[in-house]
């Protein structure tokens, strides 16, 4: 029998096979890829180059959603074309409420035959107009909130003070007929402006979180095999498991850090003193971009992995990784520029569609169901990308003597 | 005991190990030898099921392996390979969890043997930044560290100084001397020194096998004789062989063990008996004998 001369509880020598290792510890051991998973998102997270380059990003998106809005927040002076010296005590009133509560904006009214038609040929910013049971502000491409907001106010009160003249008496009766309907003349246009600034965005992300996690992810898996410590590690678990924790910590920690970025630029957002329009629809599709970069992430790191373990040197990652690069730059372009049947027929493709996919979804209302089909086509190559990369990397991670490419790494043998 | 039975490889039409058999007894060192090509590392894939094996199938105590058993097991690849740019604690507590241990018994179990390496101020440092014995002890320290129910070493003394050898074989003998031990070497004077029990390899197919004990005194019988003044007359002696004769010294082969008696005596009888030895022939020589 061995010496034990550790206190810690040690499995015995010569445990009989089939014998779970026994200790003190009795937590169920965790499966192998959790394992893999946990090492690698520890020692990713403890370089001092992801943790920087992280700060860095979450500041500089921090730092430029709040400047623009800054830069944007400067007094906004709107004038409201009305149709009598009513209309005109009205706008005053909004601007006196607006200057007690300090907002940026300053309201002038003045007098037109056709409010509305000012707004069209730019004469004024907006058109306050009494129609039937209401009120409406038409303004161009984009209805400022604040000038909204205090105009909804005045519009109420002068409703109110008209009519508790005339000797109404219930609240609701008083406040009848003083709803402010906002009116774009030109909303899709804006919403398509919106869109496309926002999917620039998107993609950008997407394209920079796999050439930020892709390469390091076909590095470890080329650096296991090529240190051989790949050779302990089959001999141990099975390698589709190491494949599948690898690939698991990368899509984390890029999903995290994406979801890191998303919401530091919507939490500046909200505490921007810009006006944004369609913050709703970005936050929504923001959840679903992350849902569509889940998905195209697990492909490409399959496909990352698969690179990793059939180069033989380092330089064989660049060349064989041009493909991929294509690819994300084709989705990158299509995300920025893609329009009508070819968007709609690029959000169906996988990889492509994590990027066009959510700027169709910012651009106008996709049904539910082509969402759907999209994101289980983009599940769907995912998991067969994984066990095609399980078996390369399973048949290239012995060979040693030079690069393989798909064809020849899946003519290999066990 | 591990037991291979039958374990063949071919790489295309060439066949690189071929139907090996031999047994591997627990509590003994069993030296694999064999020459550059001769099958040993493809041997120890198949062994550690890294590589599949076309027929054959290897065992402990009876049972076919399979990958929970092989998980258990201990292996230090020809190539070496841990990660060179972690630190070294860190690699073993994730080795020895992949192993099976919990993080918290892995990381005690790599601490006490880094601390019999005098590493353990070393722990946070990382592979590279090791002289190359001591990345080898590391080496050494991951097949140990989950207490492995067999080990499988592939060149594990290479890098290492005789004084690195010796302490790695008092601890093997020490944590291990109840398990099945294979090793190869090219340093066929290690061999030599450690193994108890010996596999030779040659193309691919076991040439001999065999407890070390046994194999030497399986050998020719050759014995060391020093008559003076001259021992030339022992050339006319029936049953005896002359390997060699030098003086007063010469080297033979006897056919019959039994004739040793009488040669003595002759010798005595004819001048002066000075010495009379066995030769146990070293392993050595054992395997360049089975592998000419």
């Amino acid at each position: 029998m061995s010496t034990q001369t550790q206190p810690s509880a040690q499995p015995q020598d010569g445990r009989p096979a089939g014998h779970a290792p026994s200790g003190k510890d009795t937590s169920k051991p965790r499966p192998p890829w959790l394992i893999v998973m946990l090492h690698q998102i520890s020692i990713t997270v403890r370089r001092k180059a992801f943790v920087i380059s992280t700060l860095v990003t979450v500041l500089v998106i921090v730092g430029g959603v709040i400047g623009f809005g800054v830069l944007s927040s400067k007094v906004d002076k709107l004038s409201v074309a009305v149709t009598s010296q009513n209309g005109v005590a009205v706008v005053q009133a909004a601007q006196l409420s607006g200057e007690a509560s300090d907002a940026k904006v300053e309201l002038s009214g003045t007098v037109s035959q056709n409010p509305v038609e000012s707004v069209r040929n730019g004469e004024t910013d907006l058109a306050l107009t009494q129609e039937g049971e209401g009120w409406k502000l038409t303004a161009r491409d984009s209805t400022p909130t604040t000038a909204l907001a205090l105009l909804s106010q005045a519009v109420e009160q002068a409703t109110v003070q008209q009519k508790s003249g005339a000797g109404g008496t219930a609240w609701s009766e008083l406040i009848k007929g003083s709803t402010l309907t906002p009116v774009l003349l030109e909303g899709d246009a804006e919403r398509n402006g919106m869109a496309s600034a926002v999917g620039y965005v998107f993609a950008m992300m997407f394209y920079l979180a796999a050439i930020l996690f892709g390469m390091p992810l076909a590095t470890s898996v080329l650096q296991e095999k090529a240190s051989r410590v790949v050779e302990i590690l089959a001999a141990t678990i099975p390698l589709r498991q190491l494949l599948a924790g690898k690939i698991a910590a990368s899509t984390v920690l890029a999903v995290f850090q994406i979801a890191l970025y998303i919401g530091a630029g919507l939490l500046a957002l909200s505490f921007s003193p810009a006006d944004l329009g369609f913050t709703g629809v970005i936050v929504s599709t923001a959840g679903w971009f992350l849902v569509f970069f889940l998905a195209g992430f697990l492909i490409l790191a399959a496909i990352y992995a698969s690179i990793g373990a059939m180069a033989h040197r380092a330089e064989d990652l660049s060349s064989s990784s041009m493909p991929v690069i294509f690819v994300l730059i084709l989705s990158l372009f299509a995300g920025m520029g893609a329009t009508g049947n070819v968007l709609v027929a690029s959000s169906f493709v996988p990889i492509i569609s994590s990027v066009t996919m959510p700027v169709r979804m910012l651009q106008s209302d996709v049904p539910l169901w082509q969402t759907l089909v999209s994101l289980a086509l983009s599940l769907l190559t995912a998991y067969l990308l994984i066990r095609l990369g399980g078996k390369v990397f399973r048949l290239s991670v012995l060979h040693t003597s030079g690069a393989l490419n798909w064809k020849s790494a899946l003519a290999l043998k066990d | 005991m591990l037991s291979v039975r039958g374990l063949t490889r071919r790489y295309g039409d060439k066949m690189v190990v071929d139907h090996v058999s031999f047994d591997i007894p627990a509590g003994m060192m069993t030296g694999f030898v064999g020459a550059n090509g001769a099958g040993k590392t493809t041997t120890m894939r198949m062994i550690m099921g890294v590589l599949a094996a076309q027929e054959g199938e290897s065992l402990l105590n009876g049972v076919p392996l399979d990958r929970d058993a092989r998980s258990r097991f201990g292996y230090i690849p020809e190539e070496r390979g841990l990660y060179p740019e972690q630190p070294i604690l860190d690699q073993l507590g994730y080795l020895g969890e992949l192993h099976g241990l919990s993080r918290r018994e892995a990381t005690a179990s790599a601490s006490e043997l880094l601390e019999r390496f005098d590493l353990l101020d070393r722990a946070k440092a990382k592979l590279d930044s090791l002289s190359l014995g001591n990345q080898q002890r590391v080496q050494i320290a991951a097949a140990l560290l989950h207490r492995p129910t067999a080990l499988i070493l592939d060149e594990p003394f290479s890098g290492l100084d005789p004084d690195a050898v010796d302490s790695m074989v008092d601890l093997l003998r020490e944590r291990c001397s109840d398990i099945p031990i294979l090793f190869s070497s090219h340093q066929l004077d290690l061999v030599d020194r450690l193994c108890d029990h010996l596999v030779v390899l040659q193309g691919g197919r076991v040439v001999a096998e065999g407890d070390a004990e046994d194999l030497r005194e399986g050998g020719d019988i050759l014995h060391r004789i020093v008559t003076v003044p001259d021992a030339g007359w022992l050339r006319g002696m029936p049953g005896v062989q002359v390997l060699d004769v030098d003086g007063a010294s010469a080297l033979i082969r006897l056919e019959d063990p039994s004739r040793a008696g009488t040669i003595a005596a002759q010798a005595v009888a004819r001048g002066e008996l000075t010495e009379f030895n066995r030769i146990l022939p070293t392993l050595s020589e054992i395997f360049r004998e089975a592998t000419r």
